[in-house]
């Protein structure tokens, strides 16, 4: 079969995947992909309602490969009405013929087939009038690794049952309106497995289910219940506990098989310092175990590690969907187990996402945020992520056209870092404009403007000519210097609704000396403005390209280097507000994928907010956490913080205090990912408590939130003394220090 | 140093940035070059009561006659092994700088600076213009953001210590004294040919064109240009890389073709480091590394090694330049402005350097 719709190809590769799959930009990616690796994708599917894959959990044809799709919640699409739904699928595209991995056309050609496929019947062959629906389009994420994908058709999704503790059991609460238990789901990574933070007064572990999902398969095979990876219940945390008597290395190693040369649970990892604030047991707020820390229940989900070391390019969409898909059904299970139809959830997702539109509409966004809507109707829901680390990091900045906003020269001020072994990736985002079709800086034929890329010399880099450029599909052209190409430009409509120029940069070093590179330094990029006059701003965004956990220490992170900002005040202080008349802008950080109305979103502070015996009024005014990002529209309501909780204990000890992987062990983590699982936390013990005092955050789209240990800033308005600056980084209030933190852990 | 390093007191000569220790100076004025520490007091006094004690058992029938010693052979390499690390030390250096010469910078000649060993010219350098310097002052601004990840690389190679190469061999003290006799040679022959370059080119270092750098260590007493880093670094990562391709010494490494670029890129970093910490700039890599390569292949042509011909280059900075490896062995150097130039020549083996080298491999014979 061959496919000569360019213009549909092209909507279903997009610039990322066709710089992730295709030489150059694959050459640059982490490791070379062997064939046998690229068999299995991961992707995020938008299809109309009617698709056969959302009833099929394995699609198969003849020639264009195999789709099948992870555990969905049973209630996902049900009154979806002609929406577009959102499916986490894993896909095999046929096996390109000669000795290669397939490329973003072969990928394309196999996710074409898979759009045509509607209700009516499985089309085994390819007919050519048959079109995609309107919504339809992917996000194809990385490959995954074959011993950790079930080859033969999906498991049935139901699980193995939940064994619930007698002795707990006869100890919860029996009366209406009150819930059992509460559930805590997070979804990180390096997921301690056996730490002793989660057990229960007799031992077992509260953690009900947890989904790893980059291990290998589980063995026996009686025991696969996941697409991908491994699932471990409450049952076999507590086998491999008894198994390897409390051996936490063991444990580790058994629960994931590891072979040789694959790395080992560290000491310390994100996903074990926010497990232990959202569910741990030493960090109990007022009344400890009086309070019954048993009756937070816990579902894990370890994202696969290349999701969290990967700046970018592939992408996490579809390991992220899944999650929630599995988090939503294994909560479900669990309710029944606890004899109640469904149970309060609060999800814990301390990840963060520079890049994309900020309105909502990123495809990732839209997926969580329909999940979630649709389970509110069933219990009470609520999703919790940071703000974001990036106020002060340079990766935003505004064209406003009427303010003037661009830097004088006229030109995107872009610094490449040197030693960087990671393609750096910058995101135009023209304003929305319905029906107005016309590409930015298009002229009397139509055709797009495109930008003037410059290299740190003052050299222009050039843009090879390719077909003609038309408003209804991507149009991708390679950029070269000295006759080799060093990036990608594309321009498309993302998802019909605005015009997206995505502009990609090689590694100034990459790891095979053998490729070009970019040299290091300040980039100067020309973008059209004038499209954008009367319709409101352009959003230039840099994709986080920065590991954080060090374990791939040549990514470094690219920033706007704008002279007209000024980061730092005479008086030494770090700005907190954006330079009038300056392109880079700390307004508008706010992490990309926590921009939907269903989110409720956390910032930081340093210190402690310390509220006084009598008037319960604020001792201590908290102060923003420097890096703690925010909304842009704060006034208008917009994306913004909802709250606070302390991501600092103080400027000189940074970070919260929290566990590392293995029982007993400390370790600190820094960011608004610490103060995220301390809101999560204080929902949940508001859920189980309702007696006891707590506060919510009004009235809001998220609903009537409980939040325990919240105080809510009086005068939210700006007429208060904590004024509007302050709640425009921390959002309507913040977590208060119950006064026994810090003491030590109390033993039941 | 103290425990891998194998030429003694000379090993702390390192990268002549110690000899800043003739900063504490004892009554020789060469710091510890001089050998003569050690003398215990009491140890003497001891010795002296056991003699008397003693020798009479060796007097009792008569007096010792030494007249059938043979003597030791002249200028031959095998008495390497009888002399003391200082005097090996010596030995190598005098040896090895008695056939280098130089001239410039000649104006006539472009400002450009030669070198030459036994009459062959093996390297002309341009003095680089203040103009190329201040602009390459942009590249060490780019590089700040590394200085508190690099530290402990940056802070330990003060004086380069040879277990930055010695863990890429799998070298041990117990095993490989001569492998690290080697190094250390390498390392101070190339830091004394450095220092010459330095000295006749002059060029100031980059806290002096641009305050903001502020260096994270203290900026050396001599100048920029060459990185006498790159120099020591890239002479050691040659002449370990002619040892690996030994036959006697390859068959004991699994694939030596990666070993070799582990050498040549550990010496990128430790060049690049510096340009990091604030002091060099990467066309003083750029002359260094090019200086380096050729003192490495003048070691090797010394040591009698199969690999052993020295590639004349010349080197005209480019204000533009970063310093990266690709760039440096790659077909882009001459866009940076170094040219190898044909035709190579080659170098008689020295007796001493010769036997270093023979025990060098020895070391390496142990199946």
């Amino acid at each position: 079969m061959e496919l000569n719709d360019k213009a549909t190809l092209s909507k279903i590769a997009g610039p990322y995947e066709v710089w992730a799959l295709d030489e150059p930009g694959r050459s640059y990616g982490i490791g070379a992909l062997s064939k046998a690796d690229t068999r299995h994708f991961a992707a995020m599917a938008e299809l109309p309602d009617d698709h056969l894959l959302l009833r099929e959990r394995s699609i198969s044809t003849t020639e264009n490969g195999r789709f099948r799709t992870p555990i969905l919640w049973k209630n996902a699409f049900m009154n979806m009405g002609k929406a577009a739904c959102f499916v986490p699928m894993v896909f095999e595209p046929p096996v390109p013929a000669g000795d290669r991995s397939p490329t973003s056309r072969d990928i394309a050609t196999s996710l074409f087939t898979l759009a045509a496929i509607r209700k009516e019947a499985m089309f085994t062959t390819f007919g050519g009038d048959i079109t995609p629906a309107i919504q339809t389009g992917f996000r194809v994420n990385s490959p995954l690794p074959p011993r950790t994908v079930e080859t033969s058709d999906p498991p049935n999704g139901d699980g193995r049952p939940v064994v619930t503790d007698t002795d707990l059991v006869s100890r919860l609460p029996n009366e209406a309106g009150v819930p059992p238990v509460v559930i805590v789901a997070v979804i990180d990574d390096g997921i301690p497995i056996a730490t002793r933070n989660l057990r229960d007064r007799n031992g077992r572990s509260r953690m009900e289910f947890c989904w790893l999902q980059s291990a290998p398969l589980a063995e026996p095979p009686l025991f696969r219940t996941v697409l991908f990876g491994r699932e471990l219940t409450g049952e076999d945390i507590a086998g491999l506990v008894k198994k390897h008597q409390g051996d936490e290395d063991a444990i580790e190693r058994a629960a994931r098989s590891r072979h040789a040369g694959e790395p080992h649970t560290g000491s310390a990892s994100h996903g074990a310092g926010v497990l232990d604030l959202a569910a741990g047991f030493h960090h109990l707020p007022d009344g400890a175990s009086g309070l019954g820390l048993d009756r937070i229940r816990v579902i894990g989900v370890e994202l696969p590690a290349p999701v969290m070391l990967d700046t970018v390019g592939f992408g996490k969409d579809a390991f992220v969907l899944a999650a929630f898909h599995y988090v939503f059904a294994r909560a479900d299970a669990i309710a029944a187990a606890y004899g109640v139809k469904a149970l309060p959830l609060v999800i814990n997702f301390s990840f963060g996402f520079s890049g994309g539109p900020h309105d909502g509409t990123d495809r990732l966004e839209q997926a969580i945020e329909d999940l979630v809507k649709a389970r509110k109707k069933e219990a009470p829901t609520v999703l919790v992520m940071p703000a974001g680390n990036t106020f002060n990091s340079r990766l935003y900045g505004e064209i406003d056209v009427e303010r003037a906003s661009l830097p004088a020269s006229g030109i995107l001020p872009w610094r490449l870092q040197p030693s960087d072994a990671t393609s750096n990736y910058l995101e135009v985002w023209y304003p929305a404009s319905p029906g107005a079709d016309d590409p930015p800086g298009a002229g009397e034929d139509g055709k797009p403007g495109w930008p003037e890329i410059f290299d740190p010399s003052g050299s222009p880099v050039f843009l090879k000519e390719g077909p003609a450029g038309t408003a209804s599909h991507t149009d991708i052209r390679p950029l070269l210097r000295d006759g080799h190409q060093i990036g990608q430009v594309s321009l498309d409509r993302f998802r019909g609704r605005r015009w997206r120029l995505l502009i990609v940069l090689a590694p100034t070093e990459p790891r095979d000396p053998a490729l070009p590179r970019c040299p290091a330094g300040l980039w100067r990029v020309k973008v059209d403005g004038t499209t954008a006059e009367g319709r409101g701003v352009i959003s230039c965004r840099l994709q986080r390209d920065q590991d954080l956990s060090g374990r791939n220490p040549a990514s470094r992170q690219s920033y706007f280097d704008d002279r007209n900002d000024v980061p730092i005040h005479e008086s030494g202080r770090l700005a907190t507000e954006d330079t009038p008349g300056a392109f880079v802008r700390r307004f508008g950080t706010l992490n990309g994928l926590a921009t939907h109305n269903h989110v409720l979103v956390v910032g930081g502070f340093v210190g402690d907010a310390v509220l006084d015996g009598s008037g319960g009024e604020m001792t201590v005014r908290p102060v923003p956490a420097a890096y703690s990002s925010a909304g842009r529209d704060t006034a208008t309501g917009g994306p913004n913080v909802h709250c606070s909780a302390s991501s600092d204990q103080s400027y000189a000890v940074r970070g919260v205090r929290t566990t590392g992987t293995r029982s007993g062990s400390s370790d600190r983590l820094i960011g608004t990912s610490a103060a995220t699982p301390q809101v999560a936390r204080n929902i949940a013990f508001a859920y189980l408590h309702s007696e006891l005092p707590h506060q919510s955050l009004g009235s809001h789209k998220l609903g009537d939130v409980p939040i325990m240990n919240l105080h809510v800033f009086p005068g939210t308005s700006g007429g208060s003394e904590f004024g509007a600056v302050l709640t425009r980084r921390l959002g309507a209030g913040v977590l208060f220090t119950p006064r026994n933190w810090g003491g030590s852990p109390e033993v039941s | 140093m103290a425990t891998f390093g194998s030429l003694g007191s000379l090993g702390s000569l390192g990268s002549l940035g110690s000899l800043g220790s003739l900063g504490s100076l004892n009554a020789s004025g060469l710091g510890s070059f001089l050998p003569g520490d050690g003398v215990d007091m009491t140890l003497v006094q001891g010795m002296l009561t056991a003699n008397e004690a003693i020798r009479h058992v060796a007097l009792a029938d008569g007096t010792p006659d030494p007249g059938f010693i043979a003597p030791l052979p002249t200028a031959a390499g095998s008495n390497m092994m009888v002399w003391a690390q200082w005097v090996r030390a010596s030995l190598y250096l005098t040896e090895a700088l008695r056939n280098l010469n130089w001239s410039g910078p000649i104006e006539e000649a472009g400002g450009m600076f030669e070198m030459s060993y036994h009459g062959h010219r093996f390297i002309s350098v341009e003095r680089p213009d203040v103009a190329v310097f201040a602009k390459q002052t942009a590249h060490l601004r780019s590089y700040m953001d590394q200085r508190s990840e690099r530290a402990a690389e940056i802070i330990s190679q003060i004086s380069i210590p040879p277990e930055y190469f010695g863990t890429i061999l799998g070298l041990t003290a117990a095993r490989n004294p001569r492998t690290l006799e080697l190094i250390t040679i390498s390392l101070v022959l190339a830091a004394h040919v450095a220092m010459v370059m330095k000295h006749h080119l002059a060029c100031r270092r980059p806290d002096k064109l641009d305050p903001t750098i502020m260096p994270m260590i203290t900026t050396p007493g001599h100048g920029a240009f060459p990185s006498a880093h790159a120099t020591e670094a890239f002479a050691i990562a040659v002449v370990l890389r002619g040892l690996i391709s030994e036959p006697e010494v390859a068959h004991h490494f699994p694939e030596i073709s990666r070993i070799g670029r582990l050498l040549s890129k550990q010496a990128e970093r430790i060049a690049v480091n510096r340009t990091v910490a604030g002091v060099h700039f990467p066309i003083d890599s750029w002359a260094g590394a090019a200086l380096g390569e050729a003192v490495g292949q003048i070691i090797l042509g010394l040591c009698g090694a199969a690999d052993g011909r020295v590639v004349p280059c010349t080197y005209r900075a480019k204000a533009h330049s970063d310093f990266l490896l690709r760039e440096f062995e790659g077909p882009s150097a001459e866009a940076h402005g170094l040219t190898r130039l044909e035709p190579d020549f080659k170098i008689d083996a020295s007796p001493v350097l010769g036997w270093l080298w023979r025990s060098t491999i020895d070391e390496f014979r142990l199946t």
